[in-house]
């Protein structure tokens, strides 16, 4: 067995661990039951017990009313022997000595002294937890943006776009109104409504799958492109889309739309100088009598007429210099696909100002043109599945071209790329508060974040996002209340703002205490009502009826409900819908919380929180490290693992906004996404210059069959060391996180055969060679199969037909939990198998659940996996749906109180839910 | 380009919310006293725009013997601390008008940047193309443990436009770099004792979390009260801390007048707001460094409080004929000759904390314009006012000296401080060294 499990924290192989301990448990009870049977002088430690202690510690060491002290602690097996042999019983410590105090010794602590002995006896049960990192991030961010406007909601489609005549941007000087779909454009020396130049006037039949960015430049572009930059970004649904406003698109066309307005024109054709209108006038009256006269009128015409042509001089220099000038502005929404740090990039030799998420302050300003910069970047932080405000504008004065991109790095990405359409919407957004206080992470050891444990960071990083949002709260506080710095009733505004304020961060109603103590209290200690507000606010988030889910301790109501609901579909507090449904008792019923939770799992968030999940599950949090063996792999660059990141995030953003997402689509098809650098790379035919568009059997090289995401080459480099194959990584990433296999940590320490060590050898027959020893064979058995049906994939995920001059071998004998074999060749079947066996269902559904609920599944019932898991295939693997399910039933409360300690059952219902 | 816009992270920086330091800033009064042996020097550069009324500002005479004109009368009470350098120039050219360069210039003695901000006349330009005098000081004071200080510097402003622009700012981080202002004196409050604030605040509310813990914990079964009790073991533990934070801390947070707007009738509050801050952020040696800049280059304040109902700007191009206007020039730079003598006033009552004399004794003030006069818009005799004996330069003197450029009076700053640079700015200014006979 290797011990190479870089990724491979899964909380269903520590189950796997926890369970067999207690399969062994449960079998030494029996042993010891026939034991017993067998022989009665020969007694077990369990009888012993029994016998002589039971009277005073109770029958699982819980004490009595004679010894209240539970017969808990630390000690070992060996301290306990002794203190047995030595002390115990108390009425005759000798009645008890030697073997029989070593027995009853590793009884006790076998079964409820130890700690894990108490773990162990603990039943699954619903926690009291604070807020998750993201929860309170998220939380925060919703309280505070409840006093504001909500966004409003469009399809990404690119930013609203205004184009002016001049540098001043006036209505009257807008020349150009559209959407685009991107910012990346070379205007040249032209403004983006002038005529086109003359060579350029007869532009090439553009090939309707391109996408139409490319107009924009000219064929010779003179900005320096930077890696990964081109259009790939853009979607080829939107493409498609946009197809009909494409028309419109770089100075050629603008040209055209615009050239029917008016209020351009005289800009463009100066008219003639007034000077030619007085000359006719003036010539023909003219008397001839008085030379003098005439001399001086003469003097006078020529004079006026050097006037008027300095004048018309001067006018036209104007006019031409404001001819080169222009002004354009985009602005509308960007969404954030995750949350982390963005650098937005700015490249223009323009001046430039940019905005995110702050209409007030620009992120960056290079209104002033100054030197020769022409790049541009700084770093926001921003919360995923929100859409932020954006607002771009630019102007060209002197400079003899015009150009501007709009770019991004995500977090964690190595590549600047051009914002894609995907990204942009031109729709209206308020400014979001985001806390850029630093929270140490969470508890992730079963694999989900809960929030179980509270240190002094935590606590600190809750004060210091407090302060930070009370400074935020403060320093909007007119907008947020409602009110006006010089309003007559600004004083009641803000009070009834602080009620709720920490109603809303309370997630119900307020108590009579409680809004004496939270707001009254407050601004009667002082008549500062900024520092009356500073504490409310302060008071509420450092709550623990803000910090943990629940925690007012009484039965469940619909506001618990509602919170259950928001948090596990979420991340959040509830919205006003929630709320009113939860003061109106509407939230009683299993069929009004199952509307809510439908209504819910539509909204962007929970995509998002769906988005995490994929993430998650496809290893793919952080940005993983692809790098290749530049010499096996020269084209393996970082662009390329930039485009196919890229290409796997279209195929989950297909997959997420589908009407029903179908976990099957995610096994199986051959469907992905490539533009002309992957195509070229992975042998598909697309002409040069192809943006991303999907890739079907078709197109692909004729052998090469993909079987749904867990082909995607980014998945398959990801799964591979950096020049050969890993089918061991392949294969537990599928024996764990598809099928929900409980694979154990290598038994020994073992490093990865050196393929130089066996030149002959392929890598399948390396990883047979190296896993044969019995040690390896259990858990190998099911691990290699699955991970030699990818081998046709090679470490970057291209398709080959065979290694070393050998061919490929990907057929695998799967030994499934039933205990049949299923036998595959190749991802399809592979894919095929995955899709449909029950295995894989019961993995998402139990993974799902835990990372929607973040509460472990069986605390809800030990039928729950099983009952979901049977609505779930019964509404087509619609993982939204099985979302909403699984947040409805967790916001319903556990059904059946959980029967403690009965080691068999749990251990069945985790390990044999297929029964 | 711009980056010194304030964001918010920023901001939050400043205050040193940082889960890793200690919270609430325990680490404020040995940054602030971690030098009491060695003397304490400090440099304010006070700016008003706009240019002076030559006859009417400096002294006919020179040495120790001299007196004040009118608009320089009100710092008769600190003559012996005075010194009134008549004759430096600006002598950088190149792209921008002579309000844009007197500005930009005027502090960092190099070229503006080509760049599209169109002036009156000349070719548009852009920033500075170097580091201001005040932040290159900065930065050798902030290099060593000794000197270093919370903020390093810290540039007031007092009815600064709100637009960035080569007009607006005379302070620079650096090429490209120039920092704003701050004019709003509740900024600068927040920025100054903000975390004070915030402790004062979060000691007002611990006993009641504490006491909602405790109730949550009666209600919750047992494992999960362990872990509210755990939590309140933190609460208590920052209780603790600020504790003993508020017994390191005896600076006094100076009283704030409330609700005073930025709005140009508002201006000699804003300015002495702004000065007590500035006083007392020096007391907590939150700075050595300061900057005050009223309005801007080109500034417009209408100084209705004197009778004057016209814009600064537009009276000061007014010829020199046109005796109402000039009584009015005048009057507006004996107002801001107030502002210098009541900083002074402020600093030569205050004792300087742990060391001799009083702030005045070991700071030194410069007020400075961005033009030697309105109406001709020269950059030559730029005015340079020294009030205070900082730099041990001596004071108590109207010096005229012939034509110099002014990069080597920057560079004499530098040296004061101890900090030997071989130029400020453009070289070609500066080869002649440091000024002579300051001290």
């Amino acid at each position: 067995m290797i011990a190479d499990y870089r990724n491979s924290s899964n909380f269903l192989g520590f189950k796997g661990l926890v369970i067999v301990v207690v399969f062994l448990i449960a079998g030494k009870t029996a042993q010891s039951q026939v034991i017993k049977d067998l022989k009665a002088d020969s007694k077990t430690g369990e009888q012993i017990y029994k016998q002589q202690c039971l009277s005073c510690h109770g029958a699982a060491g819980e004490g009595s009313k004679k010894f209240k002290k539970s017969l808990t602690g630390d000690l070992s097996v060996g301290q306990l022997t002794k203190l047995i042999d030595e002390t115990m019983p108390e009425d005759d410590p000798d009645k008890c000595v030697g073997e029989d105090a070593r027995k009853v010794a590793e009884y006790i602590h076998e079964s409820f002294y130890s700690i894990t002995a108490q773990a162990r006896n603990k039943p699954p049960r619903v926690e009291l937890v604070r807020l998750t990192n993201r929860q309170y991030q998220n939380s925060v961010m919703d309280l505070v943006g409840s006093f504001r406007a909500q966004g409003q909601k469009s399809e990404p489609k690119g930013l609203n776009a205004e184009y002016f005549s001049t540098r001043q941007m006036n209505r009257s000087n807008r020349v150009i109104e559209r959407v685009d779909p991107v910012v990346m454009f070379n205007f040249g020396s032209l403004r983006p409504h002038d005529p086109p130049a003359p060579a350029k006037v007869d532009p090439p039949k553009e090939d309707p799958k391109k996408p139409e960015l490319s107009k924009a430049k000219p064929a010779t572009e003179p900005k320096k492109p930077e890696p990964g930059t081109p259009e790939k970004a853009q979607k080829p649904s939107e493409a498609k889309k946009n197809d009909q406003k494409s028309q419109t698109f770089g100075p050629i066309e603008l040209a055209l739309a615009d050239a029917p307005k008016p209020a351009d024109k005289p800009k463009l054709e100066p008219k003639k100088p007034e000077v030619s209108k007085d000359k006719p006038k003036d010539e023909p009256k003219k008397p001839e009598n008085d030379p003098e006269e005439l001399k001086k009128k003469i003097e006078e015409q020529k004079r006026k007429q050097r006037e008027a042509e300095r004048k018309q001089r001067e006018l036209q220099k104007k006019k031409d210099e404001e001819a080169k000038q222009f002004a354009a502005r985009w602005q509308g929404a960007v969404l954030a696909p995750e949350s982390g740090d963005f650098e937005f990039v700015v490249r223009t030799e323009n001046a430039f100002r940019l905005w995110v998420n702050d209409n007030e302050k620009p992120l960056m300003d290079a209104w002033v043109k100054s030197g020769n910069d022409k790049e541009f970047r700084q770093t926001i932080k921003l919360n995923g599945g929100r859409s932020y405000l954006i607002r771009l504008e630019m102007f060209k004065f002197r400079e003899p071209t015009a150009s501007i991109e709009l770019a991004w790095k995500r977090p964690g990405a190595t590549v600047v790329e051009t914002i894609s359409a995907g990204h942009l919407s031109p729709t209206w957004n308020p400014k979001r508060f985001i806390v850029s206080s630093p929270f140490p992470p969470d508890d992730r050891s079963f694999g989900y974040e809960r929030g179980i444990s509270i240190s002094k960071a935590w606590e600190s990083a809750t004060t210091d996002a407090a302060i930070e949002t009370a400074s935020h709260v403060l320093e909007n506080l007119n907008e947020l209340a409602g009110t006006k710095a010089d309003a007559a009733d600004r004083n009641d505004k803000i009070r009834q703002f602080a009620a709720k304020f920490t109603e809303r961060a309370f997630r119900r109603p307020l108590t009579d205490s409680q809004r004496k103590l939270h707001v009254e209290n407050q601004f009667e200690k002082t008549k500062e009502i900024d520092l009356a507000i500073r504490r409310v606010i302060l008071l509420a988030l450092k709550s623990p009826r803000f910090l943990y889910q629940e925690s007012h301790g009484k039965v469940p109501d619909g506001f618990d409900v509602a919170s259950r609901l928001s948090f596990a579909l979420w991340d959040s507090i509830p919205d006003q819908a929630l709320m009113e449904a939860a003061s109106k008792n509407q939230l009683e019923k299993p069929e009004q919380v199952a509307a809510q939770a439908d209504r819910m799992s539509r909204d962007p968030r929970s995509r998002q929180k769906m988005r995490e999940f994929l993430m998650s599950w496809l290893r793919l949090e952080g940005t993983p490290d692809l790098s290749k063996d530049a010499k096996s792999f020269p084209e393996f660059t970082p662009d390329v693992i930039a485009d196919l990141r890229n290409s796997l995030e279209m195929s989950l953003d297909d997959f997420l906004t589908a009407d029903k997402p179908d976990h099957r689509t995610l096994l199986t098809g051959s469907e992905w996404y490539a533009n002309d650098k992957i195509a070229k790379i992975y042998g598909l035919k697309m002409p040069s210059g192809a943006g991303f568009r999907k890739v079907r059997k078709t197109d692909s090289e004729p052998k090469s069959i993909r079987s749904g995401l867990i082909t995607h080459p980014y998945i398959l480099a990801h799964l591979a060391y950096t020049m050969t194959t890993s089918p061991i990584h392949r294969g537990v990433f599928l024996s764990r996180n598809v099928l929900g296999r409980g694979i154990k940590p290598p038994p020994i320490a073992v490093s990865p055969l050196a393929p130089d060590l066996h030149p002959d050898l392929t890598t399948r027959q390396r990883v047979a060679l190296q896993t044969s020893p019995a040690a390896c064979v259990s858990c190998h058995n099911t691990i290699n199969p699955l991970g030699f049906a990818l081998e046709h994939f090679d470490a970057i995920g291209r398709y080959r037909d065979q290694e070393k001059g050998k061919p490929i071998d990907s057929t695998g004998d799967y030994l499934n939990k039933t205990g049949s074999t299923v036998r595959f060749d190749g991802a399809e079947q592979l894919g095929e198998y995955l899709a449909t066996a029950e295995e894989t269902q019961i993995s998402i559904v139990m993974q799902l659940f835990h990372h929607t609920v973040k509460q472990p599944i069986l605390a809800y019932g030990l039928k729950v996996p099983e009952e979901l898991r049977t609505d779930y295939v019964a509404d087509g693997y619609d993982v939204r749906k099985l979302m909403a399910r699984s947040a409805a039933l967790a916001a319903l409360g556990a059904k059946k109180p959980v029967e403690t300690n009965k080691p068999s059952v749990v251990a069945g219902l985790s390990e044999n839910d297929r029964r | 380009m711009n980056r010194t816009t304030t964001n918010r992270r920023e901001f939050v920086r400043d205050l040193g919310l940082k889960a890793t330091a200690l919270p609430f800033l325990l680490n404020l009064p040995s940054l602030g006293f971690a030098n009491q042996q060695a003397r304490k020097k400090r440099l304010v550069v006070m700016f008003s725009p706009n240019g002076v009324f030559p006859d009417q500002f400096w002294p006919s005479e020179t040495g120790s013997d001299f007196t004040f004109k009118e608009s320089l009368k009100p710092l008769e009470p600190f003559k012996k601390q005075t010194m009134i350098l008549h004759g430096l120039c600006d002598k950088v050219r190149g792209d921008g008008d002579n309000h844009m360069r007197g500005m930009g210039c005027l502090l960092t003695g190099t070229e503006l940047y080509p760049g599209n901000i169109q002036g009156g006349s000349d070719t548009p330009a852009g920033w500075a193309s170097g580091i201001s005098i005040d932040q290159e000081i900065k930065n050798f004071l902030q290099k060593e443990a000794a000197t270093r200080t919370r903020f390093g510097s810290l540039e007031f402003g007092v009815m600064v436009p709100e637009r960035a622009d080569t007009w607006t700012r005379m302070v620079y981080s650096g090429a490209n770099k120039p920092i704003s202002p701050i004019d709003d004196p509740y900024q600068m409050f927040n920025k100054l004792y903000g975390r004070m604030k915030d402790q004062e605040s979060l000691r007002s509310i611990l006993d009641d979390i504490r006491d909602d813990l405790k109730t949550l914990g009666s209600v919750v079964s047992a494992e999960d009260r362990h872990l509210l009790e755990e939590h309140a073991g933190f609460v208590r533990e920052m209780e603790q801390e600020l504790q003993a934070s508020k017994k390191e801390m005896g600076h006094a947070v100076p009283a704030m007048e409330p609700g005073v707007r930025k709005d140009n009738n508002n201006i000699p509050q804003i300015s002495k707001m702004q000065i007590d801050l500035m006083v007392n952020s020096f007391v907590n040696d939150f700075s050595r460094i300061a900057t005050l800049q009223y309005t801007n280059s080109v500034g417009m304040a209408r100084m209705r409080w004197l009778g004057i109902e016209e814009g600064h700007h537009e009276l000061s191009h007014n010829p020199d004929t046109d005796k109402a206007s000039v009584d009015k020039l005048v009057k507006i730079n004996k107002w801001f000759a107030e502002q210098l003598a009541y900083m002074a006033k402020r600093m030569a009552e205050t004792p300087e904390p742990g060391g001799n004399g009083s702030l005045l004794d070991n700071t030194l003030i410069i007020w400075t314009n961005e033009l030697g006069k309105g109406n001709s818009h020269t950059l030559d005799n730029i005015p340079f006012v020294l009030v205070g004996n900082g730099l041990d330069f001596k004071m108590g003197q109207s010096l005229k000296l012939p034509r110099v450029a002014h990069n080597r009076f920057l560079m004499s700053l530098a040296h004061g401080f101890g900090h030997h640079l071989k130029s400020h700015g453009n070289q070609d200014f500066c080869s002649a060294g440091p000024l002579t006979g300051l001290s």
